[in-house]
């Protein structure tokens, strides 16, 4: 019986996932990473993703306490912003606006940067392992972000996984996805761009499909191309600033976007160029395909997300995993049916770095929710924004939307205060 | 005796008998140079010159640093200002003749947003402006991240992300004229002068010259200083 190149990687990978349940081979050839401490007898929290969940993290525990040891690991060599990031892709606001370093706040608030990519985690000795060496922790915490979830429209064949993660890319992790759409927005020459929303609201940035649309939109008008942005949308309505957007589409960008709301997609066929939904096929010249969501698969790995789950099962209110006291989920990994985006993250990240503070004193503190405040451009020079946060019903162990406030009135200085508003948060994360 | 001591000892003299039996904190008065403000043709600005349905500013004390100057109407403060690391200080309130004059720094303490020539966003709402934040007016609030500020209580947060409140101006009024003398709780300035680097050296040529302590300050209409007036 002949072995096939796929049958060898099954081996191998078997093989491989064995040694580590049985005998870590690899860990024990793995070097530590010589990383200083304040002191020797300084606790160490080591934050996994430098987005804006750990950025805050790392420097609003040093700030806290400048004692604890704070290590930050991010696979990316620097920071880009996924909010404004829909501005960027139609010219309407540079990349130096969007991308960031690490190192001045790591050097100013005395954190430790390491630009490295984590591949394990040892729970019982508490060990995270990159590809520069391990590094012991006392807290762990997961900030890391999202993954795509392509099993519910394209399926599981990696052939057709791979073809929906280059050839029509999510853009919603920031870096090598977004470039390319850009590259498509702006090379489009005519006909149907495709747009998706995935269901639900886990999913990252719940506004940025219709911004991102409306925007494609207000481009496509700006430069006269015959073509038009389609959003094939699961939901009846945009879950928020639906005005807003409405008016943007009946207004400003009208003849220029088709809205398909109630739509739910069953099959994406790459090799006709339609995607089959419930209300009828839709063809694409072009796709900006943004599935459902779900947890990093380190996350995954570390065995914190129960089977037939997407994100880690967490001791609400709080961050920590439910499998691991010393794990803490935050940012877009959180279960916690908050809003996924750079604001809850960043606001949330104060309060979390109060509680790990506390939780190396082994003292508790009263919770505190995180708040979201959201804008969405609508037009060149207009935006709409909601503000609200979230309320925690200990007797239920639920969470539910509070204090809703919302300007759905696209407008100038809503945009001004759009532009500031991320300009805020980047100097809070990065200077 | 230099001026600085001889300040804090006059602050502390005239504070003495209020603060005798109260569990406020200790009045917080950082002095800086003395600094008369001035309208724009050059002459000391005089009470009648404030509009309280207006916010005006000026650069106090450094010579970059904005604040906001406003006329609430009625005699207010002092007010015991408390932070949130369960400390607390004494605001003196206003001055003038109403005892209504009040002056803030116009960096918000959340994320370091300022009034510029382009466009505020933190801004006063003077009666009958009501902020949709908030649902009231004579409130400070900056629309970049939604912090609210109270300037009839020193400047507290009342709402929003803002970790503390507004740094008060400490203003003084003699022989009818306005003097700006120092700052009391807790300042940004440093975070602000390192957050803005890059654009100070564009517009004073260098930090040296943004942090140049002032002796005067030019008054002028909020609505004549920036372009746009952001109020949310």
């Amino acid at each position: 019986m002949g072995v096939s190149r796929r049958d060898l990687f099954k081996a191998v990978g078997a093989g491989a996932v064995v040694s580590l349940i049985g005998s870590p081979t690899f860990a024990k050839k793995a070097e530590t990473l010589n990383l200083p401490k304040p002191s020797k007898g300084s606790p160490r929290v080591v934050i996994v993703g430098g987005g804006w969940s750990g950025s805050t993290l790392a420097k609003y525990i040093k700030k806290k306490d400048p004692k604890v040891d704070v290590v930050l690991i991010e696979r990316r060599a620097m920071f880009m912003s996924c909010p404004v990031s829909n501005l960027w892709l139609v010219d309407l606001v540079p990349l130096e606006f969007l991308i960031h370093s690490h190192l001045k706040p790591a050097s100013k608030y005395g954190y430790h940067f390491v630009n490295a990519m984590v591949h394990d985690i040892d729970r019982e000795k508490r060990f995270v392992y990159t590809n520069l060496g391990k590094i012991h922790y006392d807290y762990l915490v997961l900030a890391t972000g999202i993954d795509y979830d392509y099993s519910q429209w394209v399926g599981t064949d990696p052939r057709d996984v791979e073809i929906a993660m280059t050839k029509y890319p999510a853009a919603f992790k920031p870096g090598n996805e977004h470039i390319r759409l850009k590259q498509k927005i702006h090379d489009f020459e005519g006909g149907n761009f495709v747009i998706t929303v995935p269901p639900g609201l886990d999913y990252r940035c719940i506004p940025g499909p219709y911004e991102r649309a409306t925007m494609v939109a207000w481009f496509f008008k700006k430069n006269k191309v015959p073509g038009k942005v389609i959003l094939i949308d699961p939901h009846n309505d945009p879950p928020v600033k639906a005005e807003g957007f409405h008016k943007a589409w009946n207004e400003y960008v009208k003849g220029y976007i088709e809205y398909l709301p109630n739509a739910q997609i069953k099959e994406v066929d790459f090799g006709r160029k339609r995607i089959v939904t419930n209300v009828g096929d839709v063809k694409f010249d072009d796709l900006n395909l943004y599935p459902r969501c779900k947890s990093a698969p380190i996350v995954f790995k570390a065995g914190l997300v129960k089977k037939g789950d997407r994100w880690p099962a967490l001791r609400w209110p709080w961050y920590q995993t439910v499998e691991d006291e010393r794990i803490l989920c935050t940012g877009d990994a959180r279960n916690q049916p908050f809003s996924k985006s750079g604001n809850t993250a960043n606001s949330e990240a104060h309060i979390v770095a109060e509680f790990v503070v506390n939780l190396i004193r082994g003292k508790e503190m009263p919770y505190r929710p995180p708040r979201t405040l959201c804008y969405s451009g609508v037009d060149k020079e207009k935006a709409v924004w909601v503000d609200l946060t979230y309320k925690y019903d200990p007797k239920k162990n639920e969470f539910a939307f509070h204090n809703v406030k919302m300007d759905n009135t696209p407008s100038k200085k809503n945009w001004i205060a759009y532009l500031e508003w991320a300009k805020g948060l980047y100097r809070d994360m990065f200077s | 005796m230099d001026r600085r001591r001889f300040l804090k000892v006059c602050t502390a003299v005239a504070f003495a008998p209020f603060m005798l039996g109260r569990s406020f904190g200790a009045e917080s008065f950082k002095p800086y140079k003395k600094a008369l403000l001035l309208r724009e043709d050059g002459k000391p600005l005089r009470p009648e010159d404030i509009d309280p349905s207006k916010e005006y500013i000026f650069f106090y004390p450094y010579r970059s640093t904005p604040c906001l100057l406003i006329d609430l109407g009625k005699k207010v403060g002092p007010v015991e200002v408390k932070l949130k690391n369960g400390t607390s200080y004494l605001w003196r309130g206003g001055v003038g003749p109403k005892g209504s004059v009040v002056a803030f720094s116009a960096i918000c303490t959340h994320q370091l947003s300022f009034p510029k020539k382009e466009y505020s966003l933190i801004n006063y709402y003077p009666e009958g402006k009501v902020s949709k934040l908030v649902g009231r007016d004579k409130v400070i609030q900056c629309c970049a991240h939604m912090s609210a500020f109270d300037p009839e209580r020193g400047g507290k947060v009342i709402e929003g992300p803002a970790p503390s409140p507004l740094t008060a101006i400490v203003l003084s009024y003699e022989d009818g004229k306005f003097y700006a003398l120092g700052t009391s709780g807790e300042e940004v300035f440093e975070d602000f002068f390192d957050a803005y680097r890059s654009e100070l050296r564009k517009v004073y040529g260098s930090t040296r010259i943004a942090k140049e302590l002032v002796d005067s300050c030019v008054v002028l209409e909020m609505e004549k200083y920036t372009e746009e007036v952001v109020r949310c």
